[in-house]
């Protein structure tokens, strides 16, 4: 230590009149340019740390936003294992020939080699399919899901060469080639004549969903009567519920004209329709032109004589 | 781990301006960690004549030393000086309270309060309420608490000076944006630094002969009982002999410092010196006797003054002094200044050695007063009350991160 001890008995001025209650106001401080520079340098110094501390806790985000962000993509088990097979499942009926034609796997791909994001991207590409997921299962598995769309109708689309192309139309309204279906699942789906837009196309096709649950009500509530039914004409039935007067038409094979509201209750009418036939069919089967459901209140028959009754 | 603080010693004297920086680690290690000095603008006879001037002067020595030391300051500890500056004896005095005679602390405090009362006038402020022995019914005692008596009295010196000329030297530290932590008269400063314990028990008195003033501090028993500030310094030397020898300043100061002594012999009339002594146009040749002359003269003067305040107190008692004078600052690296001292004080002199626990630099006169505070910021002084620094977030971040 430098000197001797404490100074015995003290030496401190603290208390009333000490210069220590000299403090001046700040402003009256006295300036000098080595002042001024070294409170500069603190300043600089002070946002330098700052800077630099902001640089550091915004690296540290980014650096675990990144790690977040690319642990998909982490191998967690050896790159080098092949696939070795692919689990296809769907809930349609798309075949295996199908995925092998739509998805291009080179041989020996590593289980990490294969773009899973890219393969989702070209199974989803056929409209057929409604969504897809595609899905590393170690060591050496991928599986691909797939929901199919359902079809409610059949198109028929007269080409230019005059030969006759079917589509197949879904709930969504979506128009699609229609790969795998049988020709007995097809048979039982209606043809359907489609609304035709002010500019005359036929597409988009809309409120489709509304026709498929009145097809599906019928095919589960009236079978046998549904089988009859051929043609579905939304000629008058824009698929836009809002407006009055949408009908659907039914062409039938028992009745060559049937007609449902499209803003009413589809049980109620086929309820009444039922109602018609049977009580008809006790009259002895007189032949009928034309069934209007979409009446208020009643249902108008016009037989084939001409004449129309009410139920 | 150990807390430190950087603290700056700053003696703003009439020809120099010295800082010395030391890094306090726990409540007990310093190292002297850097220091600089450089010569003296805006202050005469150790008063700010010139608060501009003085300011860019003590500024950029405490940057510099705090360039050296790679740090910055954290506080600083002023040294005082100056002709202002003025003391005065008190004592307080209280009965013992207590039906049984026996001293308790209050009325210790009584007895100090008592004799701190003294108010000043308004242009003075106090700079030190230094403690002498207390005595009960008249006896000395070193402390009194639970001893018997029915009259406690106790001794104060204390040191005041002039409220706009203090304020000056704290606004010149203040604007460099560092608190003033403590502020201690030069010469105790000195004294803190170059006695030893022992010494101050057995009474000495230290002198301190700067440039524009001679400070001085007189112990006797381990207390300090007087001081005061002459305002004659080696300047004044060096003035008297560049109009007695015709020359300028800086011939004057060299020949003061390469042919001085403090006091004259009768040899010296023969003797003939050289003014320059480098055989240059204009070097002549000057008699001895008239340099020690001049100078045994001015220093005659200062140790007379200090003889007459010693005698004035009724304090030079040579047998009270028994260390003797100790004669620091730069001034008094003047050949024969212990020879002069001990014919005009009659007292033992000697030049003051710097303490051995620093380095050789820092081993001289010019840097006792700036080692002595120091020496202040390491053991404080007693009942000191603590600085206010703010403690906040970012005073505590800013220590942390040295800005």
């Amino acid at each position: 230590m430098i000197g001797s001890g404490k100074q015995k008995g003290g030496t401190s001025a603290g208390g009333k009149q000490s210069w220590r209650e000299l403090a001046g106001p700040r402003r009256s401080r006295v300036n000098s340019p080595q002042a001024r520079k070294r409170r500069q340098s603190k300043w600089f110094k002070f946002l330098a740390v700052l800077v630099l501390l902001f640089a550091v806790v915004g690296g540290l985000g980014w650096v675990g936003w990144t790690f977040k962000n690319r642990q998909e993509t982490i191998p967690m088990t050896p790159s080098s294992k092949p696939i070795e097979r692919i689990i296809f499942d769907t809930d349609g009926v798309l075949p295996d020939d199908w995925l092998s034609q739509t998805i291009k796997l080179r041989p020996g791909m590593s289980m990490m080699g294969a773009d899973i994001h890219a393969l989702k991207k070209s199974v989803e590409a056929d409209v057929q399919v409604k969504s897809a997921s595609v899905e590393r299962v170690f060591p050496s598995d991928l599986q691909i899901r797939v929901k199919e769309r359902v079809p409610a109708l059949r198109l028929a689309i007269a080409r230019a060469d005059g030969r006759r192309q079917l589509r197949l139309v879904a709930r969504d309204g979506v128009v699609y080639d229609g790969i795998g279906y049988s020709k007995a699942r097809l048979k039982t789906l209606p043809f359907v004549q489609p609304y035709r837009h002010v500019d005359g196309s036929f597409f988009p096709m809309r409120g489709i969903e509304s026709v498929a649950e009145l097809l599906e009500l019928a095919r589960s509530t009236e079978p046998k009567l549904f089988s009859t039914w051929q043609v579905v004409s939304l000629q008058h039935y824009s698929g836009d519920l809002d407006l009055l007067g949408q009908v659907i038409e039914v062409r039938s094979t028992l009745v060559p004209r049937i007609i449902f509201s499209s803003s009413a209750d589809y049980g109620r009418q086929l309820d009444r329709l039922a109602y018609i036939l049977a009580y008809v069919s006790n009259l002895g089967n007189p032949s009928i032109e034309r069934i209007d459901l979409s009446l208020r209140g009643s249902a108008a028959v016009q037989f084939s004589s001409g004449r129309v009754g009410t139920f | 781990m150990s807390q430190s603080r950087v603290v700056g010693a700053v003696e703003i004297g009439t020809s120099k301006v010295t800082v010395l920086l030391g890094e306090i680690v726990g409540d007990s290690g310093l190292n002297i960690i850097g220091h600089s000095s450089c010569f003296s603008k805006g202050v005469k006879k150790g008063v700010i004549t010139d608060l501009k001037a003085a300011s860019d002067c003590v500024h950029a020595a405490i940057m510099t030393a705090e360039q050296n030391a790679k740090t910055r300051v954290d506080e600083v500890f002023l040294a005082q000086t100056g002709s202002h500056l003025r003391g005065n004896f008190n004592v307080g005095t209280t009965n013992v309270g207590s039906s049984d005679s026996i001293v308790r602390s209050a009325d210790i405090e009584q007895a100090k309060e008592d004799a701190k009362r003294r108010k000043l006038t308004e242009e003075r402020t106090y700079i030190h309420h230094i403690q002498n022995p207390f005595s009960i019914d008249g006896q000395p005692v070193e402390n009194p608490l639970s001893k018997e008596g029915d009259r406690l009295q106790v001794g104060y010196w204390s040191v005041h000076g002039d409220s706009q000329l203090v304020s000056d030297s704290l606004r010149v530290i203040r604007g460099i944006d560092l608190d003033v932590s403590d502020m201690i008269i030069s010469s105790i400063a000195s004294g803190a630094v170059l006695l030893e314990d022992s010494e101050k028990d057995n009474g000495a008195l230290v002198v301190d002969i700067g440039g524009g003033t001679t400070d001085f501090v007189l112990y006797r028993k381990g207390y300090i009982v007087l001081t005061g500030v002459v305002p004659v310094g080696g300047d004044h030397i060096t003035n008297d002999l560049s109009i007695g020898l015709r020359v300028g300043r800086k011939s004057a100061e060299e020949s003061k410092l390469k042919n001085g002594r403090a006091y004259y012999k009768s040899g010296d009339r023969d003797q003939k010196v050289w003014l320059y002594g480098d055989m240059t146009i204009g070097d002549r040749e000057y008699p001895l006797a008239a340099i020690t002359k001049i100078i045994e003269a001015r220093v005659s003067e200062i140790f007379d003054i200090i003889k007459d305040q010693l005698v004035e107190a009724d304090l030079l008692v040579p047998a009270d002094i028994a260390s003797g004078v100790i004669l620091t600052g730069g001034s008094s690296r003047l050949e024969g200044i212990d020879e002069a001292a001990r014919r005009s004080l009659g007292l033992e002199a000697r030049q003051s050695e710097g303490p051995q626990d620093v380095s050789p630099e820092l081993r001289v006169p010019e840097y006792s007063t700036a080692l002595g505070l120091l020496h202040y910021a390491l053991t404080g002084q007693e009942d000191a009350q603590q600085s206010a620094k703010p403690v906040g977030i970012w005073n505590r971040l800013g220590s942390i991160l040295n800005i």
